[in-house]
């Protein structure tokens, strides 16, 4: 049962990320266009090749609804699969899995998975108050009748900073917490990103001590913890394995997957230091045939420093509340024994909204082809890839691997 | 500013009526007992359309909380430490609040907690906060 192994990725494109003040200003569908453009260049594919799509659905900019359609209308392409996939964070390993499996299905041979996440010209008559207010409440619906709405926005609790923070604190309450191991995840994923000019923190390291003298944003969590959301966007092609072999790069097979969604508020958990990428991981190992100890790379869903510690516990790299010390004992670089988030992670690669979870997609297509450049890791073959929705309410797990 | 006022539907009327007469009701499953917050029509957990409202005493325990050193909203940037918390009811079920009339050494998880109602408009409607217990929850 599941994935044989039997689509690839076989094309990437990824905006570098940027400030949103600094950043171009594009319409979704122009730059769903142009990053499909630059993934059939590195495929090696034209558009006509193109028979499946995915997109996301939700903050689309130039339309709320029959958004694949308009999109393909867009770029000129007709479709056997057409799918909106809305799953925050891990939307883009989401993505690969259903493009992955409608392949086996045999309804298409290439799937175009793209997330346009810069910013839209504002138009004449825009309402910018009402943009606004939307980011205030985040991921957080204000909608009559919405149990948020109701039981959540009244007390303060809006936006993903303090959900995470509130796992943190339990736990510490039942495992323990060591801020210098937790700081150790951003300060590895740090020197990851000065082997990679595309990140945002190129060229500025980052001590342990810097991140504990960061601003305490919500107990335990401090700023150099916290991803900085910034403007990008990123596109995947995932071909048929026939088709794949005559593509330009090594074939990047998807040989497992899992996902689970358990709730939207972890405070309805029965247990929220248990995450629900214990179930997806579980899944993806034993559809893949492989194992933890296999992986050659991990890339991480980091939102927050404790994504990375709940994740690597939950998916079987260490025993449960062993993170820390597991953090403590393993060199994170990519010249380390556990290699974590090799681009630097979202953490210090920039969180492009919901194509931030690509950017671990593509770091490990990068690193199978061997095209990892000054941070390329040796060993390469096998990769763990993880996507986080909302607050910790939706995972996803790809295991990847490289054709021989 | 206003805090953001909850707006009661049909379905959670109830809990809201109550909080305003300072009684804490909720709906508990007539198949299989399990308590439903936040309400809801059907049970979470066998998928039973019959539901009772009941009274519950509000005694709970902190859960997890935060401080919030940047404000969530800013409703709540004039408060001197904003904080956030979920506490699980006698009961079993939780709930997202926020704790009042403590000072923050003193909020730790586990303790043990009561209901603070909080009236928030001139209408009278009622926020469910908590505070710690001044009795024994062991007695
Ligand atoms: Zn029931």
């Amino acid at each position: 049962m599941g994935l044989r192994g039997e689509a690839a990725i076989v094309g990437c494109a990824q905006y570098k990320p940027e400030k949103y003040q600094t950043a171009p200003q594009m319409f979704h569908l122009e730059q769903a266009a142009d990053l499909a453009g630059e993934a059939l260049l590195d495929a090696g594919l034209s558009l006509g090749d193109i028979d499946g799509l995915v997109i996301n659905g939700a903050h689309f900019h130039e339309a709320s609804a029959f958004v694949p359609a308009i999109v393909a209308e867009y770029l000129g392409v007709k479709v056997n699969f057409a799918e909106v996939v809305d799953l925050g964070g891990t939307s883009a390993v989401a993505m690969i899995w259903r493009a992955a499996a409608a392949i086996e299905l045999g309804l298409c041979s290439s799937v175009l998975c793209v997330l346009p996440q810069r910013m839209a010209p504002a138009g004449p008559d825009e309402d910018l108050a009402a943009a606004a207010k939307a980011m205030t409440y985040g991921a957080h619906s204000t909608t009559f009748g919405a149990p948020e709405a109701e039981f959540d926005i009244p007390y303060g609790h809006v936006g993903q900073n303090t959900g995470y923070a509130m796992i943190a604190q339990q736990y510490a309450y039942k495992f323990g917490y060591d801020t210098t191991a937790m700081a150790k995840i951003a300060v590895d994923q740090r020197y990851n990103a000065q082997a990679n000019p595309e990140a945002l923190f190129f060229g500025q390291s980052l001590t342990v001590d810097e991140v504990l003298a960061s601003k305490l944003v919500a107990d335990p969590l401090r700023i150099l913890e916290i991803v900085m959301p910034v403007a990008g966007g990123a596109a995947v092609i995932v071909s048929s394995q026939s088709l794949a072999r005559s593509c330009r790069h090594r074939p990047v097979l998807v040989r497992g997957c899992g996902e689970r969604l358990s709730f939207k508020s972890p405070s309805y958990s029965h247990d929220m230091t248990t995450t629900p990428i214990a179930v997806a991981a579980k899944k993806a190992f034993d559809m893949s045939g492989l194992k933890p100890a296999d992986m050659h790379m991990a890339q991480i869903y980091d939102c927050y420093t404790i994504t990375v510690l709940l994740s690597l516990e939950d998916a079987g790299f260490c025993e449960k509340g062993q993170g820390m010390h597991f953090v403590r004992e393993h060199d994170l670089t990519w010249k380390g024994d556990f290699p974590l988030n090799t681009h630097g992670g979202q953490l210090s690669f920039g969180q492009a909204g919901v194509a931030g979870g690509m950017s671990q997609v593509i770091e490990a297509v990068a690193q199978i082809r061997g095209d990892a450049g000054g941070r390329q890791l040796p060993v390469h073959d096998t990769a763990f890839v993880s996507g986080t929705g909302g607050v910790m309410s939706e995972q996803g797990v790809l295991i990847l691997a490289g054709s021989n | 500013m206003q805090i953001p006022r909850p707006d009661p539907t049909a379905i959670s009327r109830p809990f809201w009526d109550g909080l305003r007469q300072r009684i804490i009701q909720v709906p508990q499953c007539d198949h299989c007992d399990a308590w439903i917050f936040y309400p809801r029509r059907h049970c979470t957990e066998c998928g039973s359309r019959r539901l009772t409202w009941r009274r519950v005493s509000g005694r709970a325990t902190l859960h997890s909380y935060t401080f919030a050193r940047v404000a969530t909203l800013p409703a709540f940037a004039e408060l001197p430490l904003q904080n956030l918390a979920i506490v699980t009811f006698e009961e079993g079920f939780n709930a997202n609040t926020s704790l009042t009339g403590m000072n923050a050494d003193d909020i730790h998880i586990g303790m043990a907690l009561e209901p603070a109602f909080d009236v928030i408009d001139e209408q009278g409607t009622t926020r469910l906060l908590f505070t710690v217990a001044n009795i024994d929850p062991t007695r």
